[in-house]
């Protein structure tokens, strides 16, 4: 109840600030014309690292055996949930136009352009996307498995295809630094750094986590204190590679947490919470610094959209927690999972199996569709990519086969349907894509300027370019490239042009007609105009020739 | 919990206050996609007070290193044009007449004041130092490879060119720029006054898209268009962009690398060709000349 509170209380300003964001542009932050990434990503950066410890202490450590993991499990699960979801809505608040953000979805040539796959935002959004339905579908998974026990041998085989994704998919965030060159972000080590930098703030947030409903957990302050020293070895690296050190930032994120080893200290319940939040705000300030190492000149929109990051976050996790108390009392009872625990570990072999084939193919189908449409890509360049979705088809497949455990088919069917139904739709919106046409979005002719051409010398040059194409230099169809039409374009005769006169010929050339595409935009009013006179010209003469 | 229908009314109340509150921000917010018309006679001098305002901020010159002459472009091997440009800076003086060129040229719009702060200014053509630095056109280039939408692209005239209409505004492309060529419309200038029609064949940027030097496309075009109407062969030639245009000591030159007749590979023979060294390894087309080679 309390972090809902606190939740709201810094949710409400930073909407004012994403409201601000999102309708003065970027220039309502600060980012200069020489570095053009800001707060934005410097906060998503941060949150997707939190999202990572959901994952770490349920699947990671499930698979490793960890025997205090499912103390933890849940509480990280739902932050992972909490923390994605405020992650993902970052990237789409930087964007210059953010309502077209679905260009980046690589979905071939359906809209007729094709995404650029050797770009790492487009590894980043397909990678984030799988990551957020596969780690909602193992909590998913996790919390139906606490009601019926069939369902717990699906649990391990789904962390083993989850464990290497959240690497998987830190990696590439880790790319969009560490493939530019800009000479700050380069490096061989960035994804290890990155990595490592995620989990110890996971790690934080769920210590912080715990410790506000009421639990402690030492292995997790263990935990915390290792990842300081980790985070530490790649801070010297740094220093002493690129000579780029804070004191700042290792003082909060490595000297702080030292103090957990001070058994006075590490008792004081507070202690072990600040402690905890200090490296968080040493890794949000050392992500702040190398999205933006110089000028730190801050709007009150910077300040906002960290506000309303906590915020959201706070306000998400609360209601999920609270909604999985309604759901499943189960959870979040610490003596009931002891028991739970007890069941025999089993693993589904050959669903397991099975769905890594399918998630294989999967890629495999991907990859191939994309090379054979355009075969300039460097397919090596394609790989970031294939691994997350081969990973979504395999939890997918999983998903199907342990809820054919205890659902009826009927209502998979059901189920199933309304999936495919609601994909569909979202596939036709991203098809359609937005109502931007060109000539709204970018006028460019008017006749303000007397450099338009208007004469009949220049009417003629304007036809053959323009029109030669399809209606020929002489006015006459050019059978061999129209032929395909249907209906056919009209001769333009003389009667014809006197019939439909000028002004709606005008606007045939201007706005398009069946198979006629629109020259608004490319050609003047002017032009079109004289455009009309040249057509009527070339009827004057055919008739004339026909006559002689 | 149970909520009765008082406390349900208020916490509507609150609700609706708390939403309200969004219309009193500072800030007018800038409206998309809405052309308000231009200033009949803009007055090209508020241009040139913003070229001598940004040089200030950029006092040094780029580094130089010296490249190979630049060839046929990587993606296009068997391509027969390469556009390209030499900056000869034993002539140049650094007059600033280009920048001007550029802007009326390419419709490149002003920035606010607070933009100018911050030193977001547009100009494709910027002076560095007297150095005129304007996209190097790589054929390894940078931009092109982060960008996700492919709004910055390769063209087969082996440059680099941009999409505006694909452009969402990720600003990769300018984040991974050594030069910081790439501009991007932080402001609907068109509403704010602050760009005008120059020229009408070149279209506006909406707010939210990135922009840099073309190379004049639309007079490169327009020449090709020309020749294809009149059934020439053209391979570049005749056509020269507002900037090499502009130079009064004829220090730009401009077109084809893979012609041997152009004047471009003509008068840079027996030259030192550089290029910035930021951008040096990546097979940049807009390279400068210095003294003897």
């Amino acid at each position: 109840m309390n972090i809902l509170i606190f939740g709201i209380a810094l949710l409400l300003p930073g909407l004012f600030a994403v409201d601000s964001a999102l309708t003065l542009g970027p220039s309502s932050w600060d980012i200069s014309q020489q570095r053009f990434w800001g707060t934005p990503i410097a906060n998503f950066v941060f949150w997707i690292g939190l999202a990572h410890a959901g994952t770490f202490f349920s699947a990671i450590l499930l698979v490793l055996g960890a025997r205090w993991q499912h103390r933890v499990a849940f509480m990280a699960e739902l932050s992972t949930l909490a923390a994605l979801m405020v992650a993902a809505s970052f990237p789409l608040i930087h964007l210059g136009i953010p309502s077209e953000f679905y260009q980046m979805i690589p979905m071939g040539n359906l809209r007729s352009v094709f995404v650029n796959p050797e770009s790492p935002l487009v590894w980043d959004f397909v990678a984030i996307l799988a990551y957020g339905i596969v780690s909602s579908l193992y909590i998913l998974l996790h919390l139906f498995s606490l009601q019926k026990s069939s369902l717990e041998r699906f649990r391990r085989p789904f962390a083993w295809i989850l464990f290497p994704l959240v690497l998987w998919v830190h990696t590439i965030v880790s790319m969009d630094f560490a493939v530019t060159f800009v000479p700050n972000w380069q490096g061989a080590y960035f994804p290890l750094y990155f990595i490592f930098g995620a989990l110890y703030s996971g790690v934080a947030l769920v210590l912080v986590l715990t410790e506000l409903s009421g639990r402690r957990v030492r292995a997790v302050e263990d935990l915390l204190i290792s990842f300081s020293w980790a985070i530490l070895a790649f801070w010297v690296w740094e220093a002493l590679a690129k000579g780029i050190w804070h004191s700042e930032i290792l003082v909060l994120g490595f000297l702080v947490p030292q103090l957990l080893w001070i058994s006075k200290i590490r008792e004081i319940q507070g202690a072990r919470v600040l402690v905890a939040i200090s490296g968080m705000v040493s890794l949000w300030w050392e992500r702040l610094l190398l999205v933006q190492p110089e000028s730190l000149d801050w709007t009150w929109v910077d300040i906002g959209l960290l506000s309303f990051g906590i915020g959201a976050f706070c306000v998400l996790f609360s209601l999920l927690r609270r909604g999985v108390q309604k759901a499943f009392p189960l959870a979040l009872d610490e003596n009931a999972l002891e028991e739970l625990r007890a069941r025999p570990v089993q693993f589904a072999r050959k669903p397991f199996w099975i769905s890594i084939c399918f998630g294989a193919l999967a890629a495999l189908l991907f990859a191939v569709y994309f090379v054979w449409n355009v075969p300039s890509i460097t397919w090596m360049r394609l790989i970031p990519i294939l691994f997350p979705i081969a990973a979504l088809t395999a939890a997918l497949s999983l998903s199907f086969f342990a809820a054919r455990k205890v659902w009826s088919s009927k209502r998979i069917a059901w189920i199933l349907g309304i999936l495919l139904l609601w994909g569909v739709g979202v596939w036709g919106l991203v098809f359609r894509g937005s109502d931007v046409s060109y000539s709204e979005a970018f006028v460019t002719v008017s006749d303000q300027a007397g450099k338009l051409k208007s004469s009949a010398v220049d009417a003629r040059e304007i036809w053959n370019a323009r029109c030669a194409a399809c209606h020929g230099k002489d006015g006459n169809l050019n059978r061999k490239f129209v032929h395909e039409y249907y209906p056919l374009p009209q001769t333009l005769s003389l009667s014809r042009i006197d019939s439909l006169g000028m002004d709606s010929l005008k606007r045939v050339i201007l706005d398009g007609r069946n198979y006629m595409r629109p020259f608004r935009g490319r050609i003047s009013d002017k032009e079109a105009a004289a455009l009309v006179h040249y057509l009527k010209s070339m009827a004057l003469q055919k008739e004339k020739g026909g006559l002689e | 919990m149970k909520i009765s229908r008082a406390s349900f009314l208020k916490l509507l109340a609150g609700a609706m206050a708390a939403v309200s509150l969004f219309g009193c921000r500072k800030g007018k917010p800038l409206p998309r996609n809405k052309h308000a018309k231009s200033l009949n006679k803009p007055d090209k001098n508020l241009w040139q007070k913003e070229i001598d305002e940004a040089r200030l901020l950029k006092p040094r010159p780029e580094p130089l290193a010296p490249v190979p002459r630049p060839g046929a472009h990587p993606k296009f091997r068997n391509g027969n044009i390469r556009f390209g440009m030499a900056i000869d800076l034993d002539i140049c003086d650094g007059c600033g007449k280009c920048a001007l060129a550029c802007m009326l040229e390419n419709n490149v719009p002003r920035v606010t004041s607070e933009d100018a702060k911050k030193g977001r200014y547009m100009h494709w053509l910027e002076l560095r130092g007297k150095m005129p630095v304007m996209c190097a056109h790589c054929g390894n280039a940078p931009c092109e490879k982060v960008c996700p939408t492919g709004a910055a692209v390769a063209s087969p005239d082996g440059f680099s060119s941009m999409v505006y209409p694909r452009c969402i505004g990720t600003r990769f492309c300018g984040a991974n720029c050594p030069l910081h060529a790439r501009k991007f419309n932080y402001a609907d200038s068109l509403t704010l006054g602050l760009a005008a029609k120059f020229n009408p064949e070149v279209p506006l940027r909406p707010q939210g898209v990135m922009e840099k030097c073309s190379l004049c496309i639309q007079r490169l075009q327009n020449a090709r268009i020309q020749a294809k109407t009149f059934g020439t062969e053209w391979l570049g030639k005749n056509v020269f962009p507002a900037c090499a245009e502009a130079c009064p000591k004829g220090a730009i030159l401009f077109g084809n690398w893979l012609d041997p007749e152009s004047e471009l590979v003509r008068k840079t023979q027996n030259r030192g060709i550089y290029a910035p060294k930021s951008v040096a390894k990546f097979l940049p087309a807009v390279v400068y000349l210095r003294g003897k080679a």
